[in-house]
Formats: C-alpha cells, structure tokens, sequence
C-alpha cells in the first residue's frame, strides 16, 4: 500500500485574489522508504501540497490518505501528525524552548509520552542527527547546520514514518546544507524513513529516487533523477535552470563532442570527460 | 547569535545545588525572597540580603559578574530613581531647600532604599533565570494558576505564550539590528542628534520589524501544529525532580528571612 496517497487534490488560499488554484488537480503517490523530491520555482505550490500532507491545511476537494488514515476524518489530524513530521525552513523560528532538550521534549509531551519515557526519547532523537551532548545547550548558540539538525530531532522524537523537508536546506550555508543532505540521506538509508524533500536546488534534487516537478499548481512531470534533470526543455518549460553538468554535456555535444551518457553530477561529468581523454 | 549570548538571565546549564532545586520550591522561595526584598528598609536587612544572594550566586556559579550583568544596563534608569528622591521627597533632616527642591538625609536615604531594592531584586530574578530553564518557569506558573482553569482560563497555553514571548527577544533584537543596518546602509538618519529627525527615521523601522514578527509567530505556530500541539489539555510533562531535603531546606531559608524581615521592619 502507498503511504501517501492523493488524488484530485485542488486548493486556493483564501482571499487571494486572482482566485486562482494553487494546487490544480494533484495526484500524488509514493511508497513507504520512498524519498522523493518535489522540485519546481517558488509559488508553484510544492510547500501548499506538503501542507496538506501534515494536515496544516485543510482539505477543500479531493482525496488523501496518509498510511491509510483518511485527512478528510478529523479524528486522524493528531495521528496523521505524528505519521509525518516536517521540518520548515528557518531553524530560528521552530524552536519553543532555549534550551535543546526541552524543545525536543514539546511533540513527545503533545503526545503523551510517559515522564520517565522522554528523556530517552530525546537522547536517541539527539543521536540520530549527530547532536547527542547538547541536550543542556541553546539552541541559538549553534551554527545554522546543528540548528537545523536540532528542529530535525524534535521532528525524529515522535518517530514520524515520513519526514517533509520543506526547503529546510534554503537558509544554510555550504557546510550547514551538507549536514542536513548527509542526514537525510542517512534517514533514508538507514532508518527507511520515507523522505520529502523540497527545493528548487538541482544538486539536491539528484539524491532522490523519484522527482515530482511541478508548476503552476500541477505536477507537470515525475520520475527519476536521470530522466527529469536530463531534460532541458523540460525544466526551462518549469522556470528553472538545468543542473550545470547538464549544460555542460547539451554545449559539449553541440559543439561536436559527444558524452556516453549525460552526466547529472560534476563528479559524473568529471569521469566521462576523463574517459573521453 | 550575539544577542542571546550576552542577554543577563539566559538560562546557564550546570550542575549546582540551586540548578536540581524542584522548580517549584524555587519559584516559590524566589517569591518569598521578593517579599523580603520589597519589606527590607534597614541597613541590617540589605546587609543580609545581599550576603545571601552573593552566597546563591556562589552556590549556583553564577557568579556576580552575572548576576548584576543586567544592572548596568539600567544604570541610567537607578540614578534617575535616586536623584528624583534625593531631589524631590521632602524627607528629615533637611539639608538644602530651593523652590521645589527638597535635599534631605531623608530623601537621600529613600532614594538609595529605593535604588537597591531595584538592584537586588534585578539580581533575584537573574539566578532564577539562569539556573531555571524556560519550560520549568512556564510549568510552574502554570500550576501556580491552575486554580484558575476552573474559570476555563487556559493558564498553560498563556504561560507558553509568555515563556516564548521572551524567548524570542534576542531573536527579534538581531533581527531589528539588521533593520537598523539596512535602513542606514540607505542613508536612514537614525544617529543624527536631532530628536526630529531621529523620530522620523525610526517609523520606517517599526513596521518591518513588526511583519518580520508576525511572519516568525505564523512559522512558529504552524511548526508546533505540526509537532501535534493541541494546547494544555492532553501535555504530559518532561519528568521533573521531587521533593527533596534541599528544596524543604530553600524554602524554610527564604521563610525564615521573609520572618525576620517582618519582625525586624514591624
């Protein structure tokens, strides 16, 4: 069975004045140990759909179901919650406490965790980004990585089965955003945590399995890595830029020189043109 | 972040005595202490006074570098204090008088009883603060005013919100900081020694700051819906310690104090 399952989903923020859809006719699937990312320019309603995954929007017309729970059913909006956690975009606005464990204790306690439960709890969560030792530190003390690594563990607390990234890469720096993609790609490796990833960053985009690329409130393509990111049509048609290995190979073979296989990464790119000498 | 680092009374991890006190002994002995604070007029008192929270500030390691870090900052805010006394209140022992004017041992003495009432009682909260984390305040406020949800009044959702409020103001400082450098980056007069001129190029920082402040409380409030927040009524509680031999002991301490203050200012 998928563990998200949309179909039709339509949605228009209220008072919006062009009345128009920002998600316009989604079907959206994915299996459970999935990792996915939803790429597309800003406003073309990749965090609206996320959204709607967490139930922090309401659905007005279609159908989703997270790990068979019915969104629709106002009964599952705690469950669905705790199924799939998400971590948002700027670390300094999550936290509710200054100091680390007792902000990674809020979505244990909202959920009833035993006293005696949550400090383990906390320590294990700590561990699996890396960040056991500061239990007792502030939050604001750390870079924007470890920040960011900290709202992931107050996340990873309640043991969602999917985690939403809703471009949770976007405000760090280099360093800070490869801790953040070595952790989620441990989560996905190791833990099997089913992972959305949202960004409109093409080197991130490349760790998925699957990319959904969506535009104007639909997904206009999804697949994997290799065909969506080797198309360049494609991803001019959405308003994005082409990953620069991508580009590299489309001049390359314009003037004349002709790539085995169109490399996504510079790592790739850097080999073949090895082998091409 | 600067801010958060430097800002007197952030909570400091340690382990101390002052720090495994059950929170709520403490909030109500720091209570007790604030009573005395506010009863204590004698040199004999302040004297006492100040020996114990120079003892707490040892014994939390707080240390007193700490603990009236926050006072210098309103130093401006004391001398105004003590001078309006020491100036104005009509006291004994008068020793110059002119117009409105009013100098008198007395007035000086009620000026600097004042001026140290403020001090200490700055110092008080500050070990309180640094050795209380954010989330045992709130809980124990809460409690404090449990009896009042019998009036349905959410007392632990108000105590988050004022527990985060305040948790947020270095955050919302830096960002004002930003504003400030950006505004004058685009030549915003905000050092001129013109109050007129300073007054008007202070307007168009309020309203950035006040969006930039709306903007975080909504990203806020959707984080902690999605961490499952439904208000007070279904949170269990971080385990906190129980009653011990040294919390009976911070309480009969401040006790014991609040009863020699009454006795000795009768």
């Amino acid at each position: 069975m998928d563990i998200i399952e949309a179909k039709n989903l339509f949605y228009t923020y209220e008072g919006e004045a062009s009345q128009r859809y920002s998600l316009e006719g989604i079907d959206f699937r994915m299996k459970a140990g999935e990792f996915v990312v939803l790429l597309g320019q800003n406003g073309s309603g990749k965090s609206t759909l996320a959204k709607h995954f967490n139930g922090l929007l309401p659905l007005q017309q279609g159908n989703l179901y997270i790990a068979g729970l019915d969104v629709r059913d106002p009964a599952n909006l705690w469950d669905i919650r705790r199924k799939c956690g998400m971590v948002f975009q700027n670390p300094d606005n999550q936290f509710i406490s200054s100091v680390i464990e007792e902000d990674i204790a809020f979505g244990l306690e909202n959920y009833d965790f035993p006293p005696e439960q949550i400090a383990a709890e906390v320590h294990k969560a700590l561990a699996l980004v890396g960040m056991a030792g500061f239990e007792k530190k502030s939050p604001h003390m750390l870079s924007g990585g470890q920040k960011q690594r900290v709202a992931l563990a107050g996340v990873l607390a309640i043991s969602p089965e999917i985690i939403i990234f809703d471009e949770s890469t976007a405000m760090l720096d280099i360093q800070g955003r490869q801790e953040i993609l070595q952790t989620i790609q441990q989560l996905h490796q190791a833990e099997h945590k089913s992972i959305i990833h949202i960004t409109h960053r093409m080197e991130e985009a490349v760790l998925a399995d699957r990319i959904d690329l969506m535009k104007a409130g639909r997904i206009v393509a999804s697949g994997p890595p290799r065909r969506i990111l080797a198309d360049l049509p494609l991803l001019t048609s959405a308003n994005l830029l082409p990953p620069l290995p991508v580009r590299l190979y489309e001049d390359l073979r314009n003037a004349g020189i002709h790539l085995a296989e169109c490399p996504l990464t510079i790592h790739e790119l850097t080999e073949q043109l090895c082998r091409l000498s | 972040m600067m801010h958060s680092a430097i800002l007197s009374g952030h909570y400091l991890p340690n382990d101390t005595p002052i720090h495994r006190l059950n929170p709520r002994a403490k909030i109500i002995s720091f209570f007790t202490l604030l009573a005395v604070v506010i009863i204590t007029r004698s040199t004999v008192g302040y004297t006492a006074l100040g020996l114990l929270l120079l003892s707490l500030a040892h014994l939390s390691k707080t240390g007193p570098r700490i603990v009236f870090s926050g006072i210098r900052r309103v130093g401006l805010f004391l001398l105004l204090i003590f001078l309006m006394n020491a100036l104005f209140f009509n006291g004994d022992r008068p020793l110059w008088e002119y117009a409105f004017f009013h100098i008198s041992v007395g007035g000086i003495a009620q000026g600097a009883n004042v001026a140290l009432k403020v001090i200490f009682l700055m110092a008080l909260s500050s070990i309180l603060m640094t050795t209380t984390t954010p989330m045992e305040i709130t809980d124990t406020f809460a409690w404090l005013l449990s009896p009042l949800q019998r009036l349905r009044i959410p007392v632990h959702d108000f105590a988050l919100m004022i527990s985060i409020a305040i948790q947020f103001i270095p955050v919302l400082a830096e960002e004002s900081e930003t504003i400030i450098k950006a505004q004058t980056a685009r030549a915003a007069k905000l050092d001129s020694p013109k109050l007129r001129e300073k007054a008007n190029a202070l307007l168009p920082l309020v309203l950035p700051i006040f969006i930039s402040a709306f903007r975080r409380a909504d990203e806020l409030a959707l984080a902690m819906e999605a961490r499952g927040f439904r208000g007070g009524k279904f949170r269990t509680r971080k385990s906190s310690p129980g009653f011990t031999r040294l919390d009976f002991a911070a309480l009969t301490i401040s006790i014991a104090f609040c009863a020699a203050a009454v006795i000795l200012h009768r």
